[in-house]
């Protein structure tokens, strides 16, 4: 503990020597500005003196001086011829430094007209000097004594290397007290901060430390309690995170479910799909072109001998019959090419076709009233954009039908934006829990599904016993 | 050769009286003063000593109130020089090389003090009429120098002046000047050879001291300490050029440059006409004060002081 005490104790002997070593050189100093000091103030107070003759007040002055100050050994005062006027002091001193400053050496530049060269200028002269230099009319001569500046300069700096020397005594002890009285209370904040920097955060000190230490201990405390609590915070946030990542990453995995379970659905429509058209085909399509080729066979054994009158009419009769058949053949491909794309968007565009897809449901549904509502501006829609619209509204009707027992079902054909059409379907049904998803709810999914490969976006707020409201914003094009 | 001095500052109200006589005469043949003077019929010739600063100035205000004058620095162009003139010495050297030159027609001394000028033509060897030798003096003339102390303290104040050979011939014109401004006057005679210095204590009951031109009392050189003597004894001084103002003395009564040349117009218009002049102080003059001087010698400065002067038109 000693070994702290080091840095003062060299301290004190460098303020020591750097006392001693300044000193010297400020005698020096001090002699040469006090002798320029002085010289300078006489030579301007002695002019009168010298000029007007009157040395006696001067002398006075001079010698209260030297009673004033020790280190001026002797002054005199000299006339122009440099023949002295005054002297008072010694001048046979030793270690004595000689200043001497002429008198009255600078006047104002002034014209008295006594110039008998220039114009008299009793006005302002241009470019003329304030003051100027003359021959002096005297001389001051200042010899000063380092021996009165050394003595001092020794009496201080002895006071100076005591006072120092009492200081670093004090300062040592009182150093080496405060130590003792900080060791104790240090070294239980460093062991309360090596169980902090382990993660052991219940430390414990002694609060009866007081002034800083006190404050020390009671930061390490709040930072252990602050650092307790900053753990558990984070403890919990990451057991919500990962939590939050786990129902997203279910989430991902159901909706792959749904994908492929749709996929499947999916392969399951066209085969049925195929299934009908086959069956079709081969009830109706079939079976009336074997009907055709009978008759036309039929008409042929008729035709392949004479006709009597009979034959003329049962030929006509069997034509009628095949016109008849082919009529149906027509109307049965028409009504599976309509079912395989809906024509009439090509005809009377997407907001007749709707209209008359709604009026088509509302005949077939009489328990239900179907009502549409077309905004003003909205547009005429042909193509690929007006299917899509076509086939989620139908397939929004479909569900109405199916699921929601609604006494009303209305149908919104209006503008989002000018780029985005707005859909909307909104029954009075019974309603359902948007969040829990049925397993055979294939009619949402494949409304979603469609909307998204369009780039639009599908909207769903129900509630039970409060309806279903289906909103689509489509792009136009 | 004339050497004496006109106290002109007394005889100065007549002189506007004058000049209106003197304009209604040269009105007719050369138009008064707003034509060049030398269309006249007579030239004006101003002599110089070189182009010192001083001499600058006054030129380039004899340019702007004389037109059509003649300038001349070598004294022997001037004497080879024909026809009826009159001409104008600025500064002591140059009324000394033409006195010396013996001119013809009258000669006008001007920015030249009333001291040196009286020693001047009295030291000359001319053989010029002495009539034919005028001057506009540098310096205001006592009269306006004693009204100037007049106005500063408000009231009788003793006024100390110390002359020496040089300048006794002014004593009369000083005493008149006390007594028409109701100031006493403590003149003192300094002996040649003696300290400037001690000759100042004798003023020392004197209220303010008077300083007039002369070389052998006041010199650049022994000025401040003339200036530290009268002030250890309280006792301001008065100057006669704003140059001593500027060094430490508590006023002054002068002229400028502008003062000077419009006074010399009037007097060259006179002696064109053949009228002859008294050596003059100058006609116009204005007071300049240093404040600070003032408020060490606890002199209180009123506007009156500031305003105090004859200016021309």
């Amino acid at each position: 503990m000693l070994v702290a005490t080091a840095p003062l104790l060299l301290m004190s002997l460098v303020v020591s020597i750097a006392f001693y070593i300044s000193g010297k050189d400020e005698v020096a100093q001090t002699l040469q500005e006090r002798g320029h000091l002085i010289a300078a103030a006489l030579s301007e107070t002695s002019q009168y003196a010298v000029v007007s003759g009157n040395i006696s007040y001067l002398e006075r002055n001079i010698k209260q001086l030297l009673k004033t100050n020790n280190s001026i050994a002797a002054i005199e005062i000299l006339d122009s011829t440099r023949k002295p006027v005054a002297a008072v002091g010694i001048f046979s001193s030793n270690n004595a430094a000689v200043f001497e400053m002429p008198i009255g050496s600078e006047i104002p530049d002034v014209d008295l007209f006594e110039e008998t060269g220039s114009p008299h200028a009793p006005f302002d002269l241009a470019g003329q000097k304030t003051f100027r230099s003359r021959p002096p009319t005297g001389f001051v001569r200042v010899v000063m004594s380092e021996i009165p500046i050394l003595a001092e300069k020794q009496r201080r700096l002895y006071l100076g290397a005591g006072v120092v020397l009492l200081a670093t005594i004090f300062s040592g002890v009182t150093g080496l007290y405060l130590a003792q009285k900080l060791r104790a209370p240090l070294g239980a904040a460093m062991t309360a901060l090596r169980e902090i920097r382990q993660g052991r955060f219940s430390v414990s000190l002694n609060d009866d430390a007081s002034g800083e230490l006190g404050e020390l201990h009671t930061t390490i405390l709040a930072m252990a309690q602050g650092l307790s609590t900053s753990r558990r915070e984070l403890e919990v946030q990451v057991a919500e995170r990962t939590s939050a990542l786990q129902e997203a990453m279910n989430a991902v995995s159901a909706a792959d479910t749904e994908k492929r379970r749709l996929i499947a659905r999916g392969n399951d429509l066209v085969e049925e799909e195929r299934h009908r058209i086959a069956v079709e085909i081969h009830d109706h399509l079939n079976a009336s072109l074997l009907v055709v080729n009978m008759k036309a066979q039929h008409i042929a054994s008729i035709t392949s001998q004479p006709l009597a009158d009979d034959d003329v009419s049962e030929v006509e009769k069997t034509a009628h019959d095949i016109s008849a058949t082919v009529q149906e053949l027509y109307s049965a491909a028409r009504a599976i090419v309509k079912r395989l794309r809906p024509e009439v968007i090509d005809t009377l565009g997407l907001k007749g076709a709707i209209a008359e897809m709604v009026r088509s449901y509302d005949e077939l549904h009489p328990a239900c009233y179907f009502s549409l509502e077309v905004g003003d501006s909205f547009p005429e829609l042909r193509g690929q954009p007006a299917i899509t619209a076509y086939r989620l509204v139908q397939e929004a009707l479909s569900n109405a039908v199916k699921h929601a027992s609604a006494k009303n079902v209305k149908v919104f054909l209006g503008l989002h934006t000018k780029l985005n059409l707005m859909i909307q379907v909104s029954d009075d049904g019974t309603g359902f829990d948007p969040s829990k998803r049925s397993e055979n709810s294939f009619g949402l999914i494949g409304m979603r599904e469609r909307v998204n490969s369009s780039a639009g976006s599908m909207t769903v707020f129900s509630k039970q016993n409060q309806g279903t409201r289906v909103t689509f914003i489509l792009p136009r094009v | 050769m004339r050497s004496s001095i006109t106290p002109t500052g007394n005889s100065l109200p007549s002189i506007p009286t004058r000049r209106q006589a003197l304009c209604s005469i040269l009105a007719a043949s050369a138009g008064c003063f707003g034509a060049p003077v030398s269309s006249a019929g007579f030239e004006v010739r101003v002599i110089t000593n070189g182009d010192g600063e001083a001499t600058k100035q006054i030129l380039q205000s004899f340019s702007k109130h004389l037109p059509g004058y003649h300038a001349f620095t070598d004294i022997r162009e001037v004497a080879s020089r024909r026809g009826s003139a009159v001409h104008i010495a600025v500064g002591p050297a140059a009324l000394q090389s033409a006195l010396d030159a013996n001119l013809s027609g009258p000669l006008l001394s001007v920015f030249t003090s009333s001291e040196t000028y009286a020693r001047l033509t009295a030291g000359s060897q001319s053989h010029r009429k002495p009539d034919l030798t005028t001057a506009i003096f540098a310096e205001a003339s006592p009269m306006h120098q004693m009204a100037l102390v007049r106005e500063l303290y408000g009231r009788a104040v003793s006024v100390g002046v110390l002359l020496t050979a040089s300048s006794a011939s002014i004593e009369p014109l000083l005493r008149s000047s006390a007594q028409a401004m109701r100031l006493q006057l403590d003149v003192q005679t300094l002996e040649s050879g003696a300290n400037p210095i001690q000759g100042f204590a004798r003023l020392r009951s004197s209220t303010v001291i008077l300083a007039v031109p002369d070389r052998d009392l006041y010199t650049a050189t022994n000025f401040r300490d003339i200036l530290e003597s009268t002030y250890r004894r309280s006792q301001p001084v008065i100057g006669f050029s704003i140059g001593m103002v500027h060094a430490g003395a508590l006023a002054a009564a002068y002229s400028t440059v502008d003062d000077t040349v419009a006074h010399v117009r009037t007097a060259v218009a006179d002696l064109a006409a053949g009228r002859l002049l008294e050596p003059q102080y100058p006609l116009y003059w204005r007071a300049s004060v240093n404040y600070s001087v003032a408020k060490s010698m606890n002199v209180v400065v009123s506007d009156s002081v500031r305003a105090l002067g004859n200016f021309p038109a």
